[in-house]
């Protein structure tokens, strides 16, 4: 084809020709090869300029046009229409840029421009001999369209493509559509209030045929291309069936659960269960579920702590006793609430508040005690599932082998269980001492186990009365549960004199009311838990009592409230310090000590104690207690289970399976002397798994978290309940050292009350579910999970919206600091009548009615140094309009606004500008304000009046601050999904600024509303519209085009490497795995080049942007003219 | 002070000789918010110095009000107008800058030429007395004199001579 070019050249009125000779260049481009006919226009795009260039086409029969104007950004598209006009295929049509990149930029130096200029056509006219003519590509639609944000920019888009006869669904990550508008007291300049304009809006949108709201659902994937994107919605779980929630609101009134609302700013508090605002739509409660509380997590049977806490807070001790005993199967709950090593408290988050744990094991005796009182005893469901024929012989009836038992009878299996004591406990029944655990309260728990219909054997010893061996072949399954009752030896000279005891064995005598005798002077060698029971009843016994412990208090593992009890009692205590021989004929008389100093950390990470040389000295005793540790009394397993190196068994630690696959073992056997709670975790979790065994099913699926873990939740702690920690009720002092009745008492209701109001609620829900009692169509499901919706459509608009910079940005003016500073959301919910004071202005710090405000514009606004560079746009507005309301609500209050500007350019805006400056006399100052402070109580403004060049010092009541507006969190996650881009502040980015503002650059993907920069509502209905009639303008179409310039592979040359792949952000270059040759999938090909500039074997080209085109075009332009 | 200011008597390449300074260039972002005046302590003294009012007369133009005025030598360069400006306007070392052109066009505060000399005549700011040397003794440290030979040196190579010796810069 002979090329018969015409070149167009546009003054651009002054534009271009004010630089650029237009004459010069038109005679030049004349004489360009292949050109029949330049020549130039005022204004090429008008149409007089495109009727020039469709009759030049006709007349001078052309094949190939091309125009020397602007960017081709903007009239690329209006030419290559011209040309289809004329019967030309537009892709013969190029522009040559010589305004962006050649007159403006270069004015300063007319001739080199214009020589540019010229360059750049003969450049433009080298590419277009090689452009090939072309026809659009097709793609299907899917007629429905997505809109991401339940704003009133959503909403509106929704209405009106829905209005159009379109299927949309409105995805609204928080509860209810509205968004921030919904929130506002009024709206400028009209002053309607959104109540009365946007509820019709959104009860529309709900009630319409054609919308689906998903709200609490946020966008999870999307794939596909424009007319046929594919998306995955993730609908969050709101714990409520939302088709049957009435919306009444029973459910809010009884949780005791308090959080920040964050619909009202923070400025006062809701339920977990909750609706966000009255008007909210749809109309339903949602729970608010974080995790597991730390409490929760940390216990070894998961025992909702935070649960019956919150439950003891409401004064449901029936529903708290429940879930201490009922929930769990805990038949040792009255135990626990007795002796337990709470790692619940130590895992307490309230910590940060006060450096107090809630005093979780003293609610829970409250409320055993208050079980122990209404029903004589436990009371928990002894109802056994199904009966089944296997047998199951446990070892051991302490707290694991009791705690199994229970559990594997309740599933039906029968239980026979073996302990060589008379009665049944283990270590809670010898080496607790009554005083800690009374035996009539553990003797009615151990009960439960009879109960339900397990066997117990007593005074039974394993190996002596019964032999394991028998044991083994008898039963479908054994649990080894002895514990750890072996005392472990020091290894000292004379250790076996007499008069040397150890712990175990005093407190077994003590416990099983056999005659003991100590003398008058006793120490004790140790520092757990086992030293201090020994120590507190040898002094019931009447002795003069020392602990001796090798390393220092900080380092004893005994937990702190026994060692202050002990200390209180009478215990002397020398730390640092250990024994080195016991001295004497037969009986002990001394004892030889030595002082220990501490070194580096050992492998407990506590540090190392290591004897001072020289430092041995002796004391007199009558009797020495060794409490330094036990061991389990193994000897009756034989061979038929391996042990460890330590003498303890060896199990699986999920499944607790020994070495012979029909023995379980767990509790101290397993770990060497443990806490009690432990030990119930272990038999809970090895009755699952005997379960799982004799079932045939596999003992390891699901079982991660079955075990304590770590939750780092943290609640709310700023609006903490301040009270401190409750105190343990104990007996005085004096009444309790000479007997061995029960030392701490039942706690006050009130103090319970109290403490429940400490818990920070750090999983929000604490599940005490009082809620599932009241509410009448039974929606609350707590076990409800997410779900995943799957959706075709074939268009999106995203009006993710705009949050506020947070108050905290602004040192300066002591945002965060001053209760009384605020950001203008919050001072919105101050104002509006659905708000946390009903519309009565009163400041948060003491709730008194401000008198005087300080509203302050530019706050994070037009400061590049501290914020953002840009001008938010809306809060010269809102700021008079509050500072409007202000003065209407508090009819004596002063308001002062500190402007820079004021920024008015809207319809009706610079009128009401006005009235509040001259009906309202709100005073304006120019000047921004350099800092808030507080002096003696008062918070100061520190301004000038620019105008008058006075500094000023203003005390107010309240400053109203105008946070600069940014984008919503989360949008940068979405916007990757969507494949769109964002500006340098994260705004989403409009395809051009003028001319398709809602349009992005991935084509089917629309924006409307604040999600693309501040705006105010009206500029944000219109958007929203404008959006939708993009929609509906793309959904009416029996099918799409899209632009044919994209990327081709030469498979000849192709090596499959997948760089293409890599940099293509459309995803839409791909590796075949079959061929290992790169594919293009045209339609989402948006003709970026990123592959064939990447492409290392030149084996990628674009349509019309091939190599040779390239290059002839480089070739030109580093020519010398 | 005149009623009006004449046009004849701005000169409108005075901001460019700020912005040719170290740290004057960004004077033109300035939009006079006035957050320099209210953070100004200088200010709560004397009314004289007011930073968002001189950066304006730079840039009308009002070049031999501004240099020749007592004002320009008031800041404390605290940095509280610089830390707390939107708008990166870099005050306190603007206010340098003006001191420069200020120097340089010969307009000097006398409490600074007398600085000047006192270094240019003993090489340090403080005259090096028998006291001085006794205290030095006492703490142990070497005895020092005054040595204004290397100072005048770089005096005359950086051409500040021609201010000590009554001559502009």
């Amino acid at each position: 084809m002979k090329p018969r070019i015409g070149i167009f050249v546009c003054h651009c009125g002054l534009n271009i020709a004010g630089v650029i000779n237009i004459k010069k260049t038109v005679e030049a481009s004349k004489q360009i090869e292949g050109v029949v006919i330049a020549t130039d226009y005022m204004y090429m795009c008008s149409a007089p300029g495109q009727n020039l260039v469709e009759e030049k086409i006709k007349s001078e029969n052309l094949n190939g046009v091309v125009i020397a104007n602007c960017s081709p950004s903007l009239h690329q598209i209006t030419f290559r229409n011209a040309a289809i006009r004329a019967g030309l295929n537009p892709y013969r049509v190029e522009i040559a840029n010589i305004r962006e990149q050649c007159a403006w930029p270069h004015e300063n130096d007319k001739e080199k421009a214009t020589e540019k200029a010229i360059k750049i056509i003969k450049a433009t006219v080298k590419k277009l001999i090689f452009d090939m003519p072309l026809d659009p590509i097709e793609i299907p639609v899917t007629k429905k369209a997505l809109v991401i944000g339940g704003g009133i920019a959503g909403i509106q888009a929704a209405l009106d493509i829905a209005d159009g006869g379109y299927h949309v669904d409105l995805i609204e990550k928080t509860p209810s559509i509205g968004g921030k508008m919904i929130l506002l007291s009024e709206t400028f300049p009209t002053l309607d209030c959104p109540q009365c304009i946007e509820t019709p809006k959104m009860t529309g949108a709900f009630q319409h045929p054609n919308i689906d709201i998903h709200a609490y659902s946020e966008v999870e994937e999307v794939t596909g291309y424009v007319g046929n994107f594919n998306v995955k919605v993730r609908k969050k779980s709101p714990y409520v069936d939302w088709e049957t929630c009435k919306g009444c609101g029973d459910c809010a009134e009884v949780c005791p659960v308090e959080v920040p609302h964050e619909f009202n700013m923070n400025l006062n508090m809701r339920n977990a269960i909750y609706r966000p605002f009255d008007q909210a739509v749809p109309s339903v409660f949602t729970i608010e579920k974080n995790g597991t509380s730390p409490c929760r997590a940390a216990c070894p049977i998961h025992l909702n702590a935070h649960g019956y806490v919150i439950a003891s807070k409401a004064e449901r001790f029936d529903r708290a006793q429940e879930i201490v005993r009922k929930e769990r199967d805990f038949i040792f709950a009255a135990a626990a609430a007795r002796v337990c090593t709470h790692p619940c408290e130590d895992a307490c988050s309230r910590k940060v508040v006060d450096d107090e744990a809630i005093s979780i094991r003293e609610v829970k005796r409250y409320i055993t005690d208050w079980e122990f009182s209404k029903y004589g005893g436990p009371e928990i469901d002894l109802t056994v599932e199904e009966e089944k024929n296997n047998i199951v012989a446990i070892i051991g009836a302490g707290p694991a082998g009791l705690s199994c038992a229970f559990d594997l009878r309740k599933k039906g299996y029968k239980v026979k269980v073996y302990d060589a004591l008379p009665r049944g406990g283990g270590m809670l029944l010898v080496g607790i001492p009554k005083y800690r655990l009374p035996k009539d309260v553990l003797q009615k728990e151990v009960e439960l186990v009879e109960k339900i219909g397990a066997e117990i054997y007593y005074n039974t010893l394993v190996g002596k009365d019964i032999d394991f061996n028998d044991i083994l072949s008898k039963n479908d399954a054994v649990f080894i549960a002895i514990g750890a009752h072996k005392s472990r030896g020091m290894g000292l000279e004379g250790e076996d004199k007499k008069g040397i005891m150890h712990a175990v064995e005093l407190l077994k005598d003590i416990n099983l009311d056999k005659e003991v005798s100590l003398g008058k002077k006793v120490i004790v060698v140790g520092g757990g838990n086992s030293a201090m029971d020994a120590a507190r009843s040898a002094i019931r016994l009447g002795s003069d009592v020392t602990v001796v412990y090798r390393r220092s208090q900080n380092e004893m593992p005994a937990i702190p409230e026994e060692i202050h009890a002990a200390m209180e009692e009478g215990v002397k205590f020398m730390f640092l310090t250990n024994p080195v021989a016991f001295l004497g004929e037969e009986k002990i008389k001394k004892v030889k000590l030595i002082k220990m100093e501490l070194k580096e950390k050992d492998e407990s990470g506590r540090r190392r104690p290591v004897p001072v040389e020289g430092s041995e000295f002796e004391i007199e005793v009558d009797n020495v207690i060794l409490a330094i540790g036990e061991k389990p009394d193994i000897e009756f397993i034989d061979k038929s289970v391996e042990l460890t190196p330590w003498g303890t068994v060896k199990v699986d630690e999920i499944s607790f399976q020994t070495t012979n696959e029909k023995v379980f073992a767990g509790g101290d056997v397993v770990t060497g002397p443990n806490t009690f709670i432990d030990a119930v975790g272990h038999g809970k979790r090895v009755a699952i798994s005997i379960d799982r065994f004799l079932k045939g099913e596999d003992l390891y699926k699901d079982r991660k978290d079955e075990g304590p873990f770590k939750s780092t939740l943290i609640g709310d702690t700023l609006n903490a309940y301040i009270k401190p920690r409750m105190k343990e009720f104990v007996i005085e002092k004096d009444k309790r050292v000479n007997n061995f009745n029960e030392v701490v008492q039942t706690p006050s209701r009130e103090a319970v009350v109290e403490e429940g109001k400490r818990c920070i609620s750090c999983a929000v829900c604490s599940e005490c579910k009082l809620c599932v009692e009241v509410c009448e169509p039974k929606s609350i499901l707590h076990d409800m999970v997410d779900q995943i919706k799957d959706m075709k459509v074939g268009a999106i608009i995203v009006a993710t919206g705009f949050e506020l910079m947070p108050l905290e940005k602004f040192p300066e003016y002591g945002g965060g600091k001053y209760p009384d500073v605020l950001d203008p959301l919050q001072f919105e919910r101050l104002l509006a009548a659905s708000g946390p004071t009903g519309g009565e202005v009163k400041r948060p710090s003491d709730g008194k009615v401000p008198k005087r405000v300080a509203f302050i514009h530019c706050t994070g606004s037009r400061d590049p140094e501290h914020g953002v560079a840009y001008c938010s746009r809306i809060c010269c507005m809102y700021m008079a309009k509050q500072a409007l309301l202000y003065k209407h609500a508090v009819h004596d209050g002063e308001a002062f606004v500190f402007y820079i500007d004021v920024r008015t350019n809207g319809k009706g805006y610079e009128e009401f500008y006005a009235r509040v400056k001259e009906e309202d006399k709100v005073i304006y100052i120019r000047g921004k304000v350099s800092r808030i402070f507080e002096k003696d109580g008062v918070v100061y403004i520190r301004g000038v009046d620019t105008l008058t060049g006075e500094a000023l010092e203003i005390p107010v009541d309240m400053a109203v601050l105008a946070n600069a507006m940014i984008p919503s969190k989360g949008v940068e996650d979405l916007t990757s999904k969507l494949r769109i881009s964002t500006d340098e502040y994260g705004w989403l980015q409009e395809a051009h600024l003028k001319l398709r503002p809602v349009e992005t650059l991935t084509a089917g993907v629309f924006i409307a509303g604040a999600a693309q920069f501040p705006k105010d509502i009206t500029d944000t209905v219109s958007q929203a519209s404008g959006a939708a009639g993009k929609v509906l303008s793309f959904l009416s179409k029996e099918h799409l085009t899209h632009p044919p310039v994209t990327a081709q592979v030469d498979h000849d040359l192709c090596v499959g490497c997948g760089m293409c792949q890599k940099v293509c952000v459309y995803e839409a270059i791909k590796v075949d795995e079959k061929m290992k040759k790169a594919v293009v999938n045209e339609v989402l090909c948006e003709g970026c080049g990123a592959c064939a500039a990447t492409c290392p074997s030149g084996a990628v080209f674009h349509r019309n942007y091939k190599r040779k085109q390239i290059f002839e075009m480089i070739d030109v332009y580093t020519q010398e003219i | 002070m005149k009623e009006v200011v004449e046009m004849k008597d701005l000169d409108s390449n005075f901001k460019n000789q700020v912005m040719s300074e170290p740290n004057g260039q960004n004077i033109t972002k300035c939009f006079s918010c006035g957050t320099c005046t209210a953070s100004c302590p200088v200010r709560e003294i004397d009314e004289i110095f007011n930073p968002r009012k001189i950066i304006h007369m730079v840039l009308l133009g009002m070049k031999e009000t501004v240099l020749k005025s007592e004002f320009v030598w008031l800041c404390s360069t605290c940095y509280a107008c610089f830390e707390r400006c939107p708008q990166d306007v870099r005050i306190t070392e603007l206010m340098n800058a003006i001191k420069n052109v200020a120097v340089k066009e010969g307009f000097i505060h006398p409490a600074f030429t007398a600085q000047a000399e006192l270094i240019y005549n003993n090489g340090r700011l403080y005259d090096v007395d028998d006291f001085i040397n006794k205290k030095r003794n006492k703490a142990e440290l070497p005895q020092i004199e005054n040595k204004p030979a290397a100072i005048k040196k770089i005096f005359s190579k950086t051409g500040l001579n021609s201010l000590v010796e009554g001559g502009k810069a």
